[in-house]
């Protein structure tokens, strides 16, 4: 390179120019404090434990599933749906629906907890089963700092998973 | 003393014959295919399994963002159907004996040793002949004498209820190559015929490849979409039921004895056989 060249390659590449880390953080701060403070609504999410949940080994199901301490977070529930639904050949049913708006950061860097499908949350003493789950935004287009885990869960029959 | 050959008999359910046909796709044809990580064993699932399940148990089918690694065979049950026209070696239909007992078929017969020896010595051991006693009439027990009271112990079984269960098996591949590879083993294992046979828990099966292998494949019509590579292969399987398990009344198994010898009892009390006079009389039973 020669010695008059005035423009240099920067060891590191620069932080973006508005979104930094700093301003990822009070991104984190106001959201913790909308949600806690202003939303609070809370769900219990239970990870089922598979290490010591008897899945059957050829087809992958437990009737008695057992599952890690459950933990308390706050959310933003929606509320998506409480209604009756007809079952085919077996007549009227109920189905319940909430989607739960996850702060991503608050959940994995602060209480150590990812969202998987098939772990169950209990909100207003119902308990759902994670069915999908999705990450929808990205903040300001970053691609490793997602705003939310937005999950979809239905209600689980007792069958399914009791809190036992 | 005699020694008495212990056998565990499992019953057949349509458990069974899912792991039947499970192990036959996992351990008999046993499929690898090529991958960029090298020359691999297929990953065989079976469809049915919880979320968590999927997720959490085998980390090795995902890749670190959760996306499922391909190649992949997966099982899924699809029908079953009680077709009287096809049915296996037990063509006619036998009713159950219809006791708490129940049982249809005799599996296995064996003597009973202690209860054919009690009555070739009570004959063996009698002085003066009766109606119905054989023996040399020694007066002695353990005599020998070619005794015809023999009591046979018949184990029994229900009668096999054929079903013909019907799996799809669905094998999907990022290349040609790996479908080539995963589905040349369905064709030729069996040679010429499409038939086989199949084994869990002591029950045989049998399985019928069909004569058509569909391929899904969207690389005539791409699109957008991933590039794709799908096969799936309709598989019948006949096997049978042996009872209802926990929802039969009946036993999976029973064991009756043969009558040696037919008694009729009479009544004591009105005939005043039973002395009450003299305690421990001796009276005829």
């Amino acid at each position: 390179m020669s010695s008059n060249n005035k423009w240099n390659q920067p060891d590191q590449p620069p932080p973006p120019l508005f979104i930094g880390k700093k301003e990822r953080d009070l991104i984190k701060q106001v959201n913790d404090e909308l949600i806690e403070r202003v939303v609070g609504q809370q769900v219990l999410y239970y990870p089922v434990d598979v290490a010591t949940t008897d899945f059957h080994d050829l087809y992958g199901e437990a009737i008695e599933k057992t599952f890690l301490p459950p933990v308390r977070v706050y959310a933003l529930v929606e509320w998506e749906a409480y209604g009756t639904e007809y079952s085919e050949n077996i007549g009227v049913d109920k189905r319940i629906e909430i989607t739960v708006h996850f702060h991503k950061r608050r959940l994995s860097e602060d209480q150590d907890l990812y969202v998987r499908a098939g772990d169950f949350v209990s909100y207003g003493g119902i308990y759902y089963e994670i069915v999908n789950w999705a990450e929808p935004r990205k903040i300001y287009g970053q691609v490793n700092h997602s705003v939310e885990v937005s999950a979809k869960c239905v209600r689980a029959r007792p069958g399914v998973f009791d809190g036992n | 003393m005699a020694i008495k050959e212990t056998k565990e008999i499992m019953p057949s359910t349509l458990e069974t014959i899912d792991r039947a046909f499970y192990d036959w796709v996992n351990k008999t044809l046993d499929i690898s295919a090529t991958t960029n990580r090298g020359w691999n064993k297929v990953p065989l699932i079976w469809v049915s399994a919880e979320r968590s399940f999927q997720i959490k148990e085998d980390k090795n089918l995902r890749d670190e963002f959760g996306v499922l690694k391909l190649p992949l065979i997966t099982i899924s049950r699809n029908s079953i159907v009680k077709d009287p026209a096809k049915k296996g070696a037990v063509q006619a239909n036998v009713f159950r004996q219809n006791d708490p007992k129940g049982g249809t078929i005799s599996f296995s017969r064996r003597i009973n040793q202690s209860k054919t020896a009690d009555f070739a010595n009570a004959d063996a051991n009698k002085t003066t002949p009766n109606f119905g006693v054989q023996g040399p009439l020694a007066g002695q027990v353990n005599f020998p004498f070619n005794n015809k009271k023999v009591v046979y112990e018949t184990l029994t079984i229900p009668l096999p209820t054929y079903v013909n269960v019907t799996y799809s098996v669905t094998l999907r591949g990022e290349y040609f190559q790996q479908i080539n590879e995963m589905l040349t083993p369905f064709i030729v294992k069996t040679g010429q015929i499409n038939g086989f046979t199949l084994t869990a828990d002591g029950h045989k099966f049998e399985g019928f490849l069909p004569q058509d292998f569909a391929q899904n494949n969207n690389v005539a019509n791409l699109g957008d979409d991933e590039r794709v590579f799908e096969t799936k292969i309709d598989i019948r399987i006949l096997g049978y039921l042996m009872g209802a398990l926990k929802n039969d009344e009946q036993p999976k198994m029973t064991v009756r004895e043969s009558a040696v010898e037919v008694r009729i009892p009479r009544e004591h009390v009105i005939f005043g056989d039973i002395p009450t006079t003299i305690s421990g009389a001796f009276y005829r039973e």
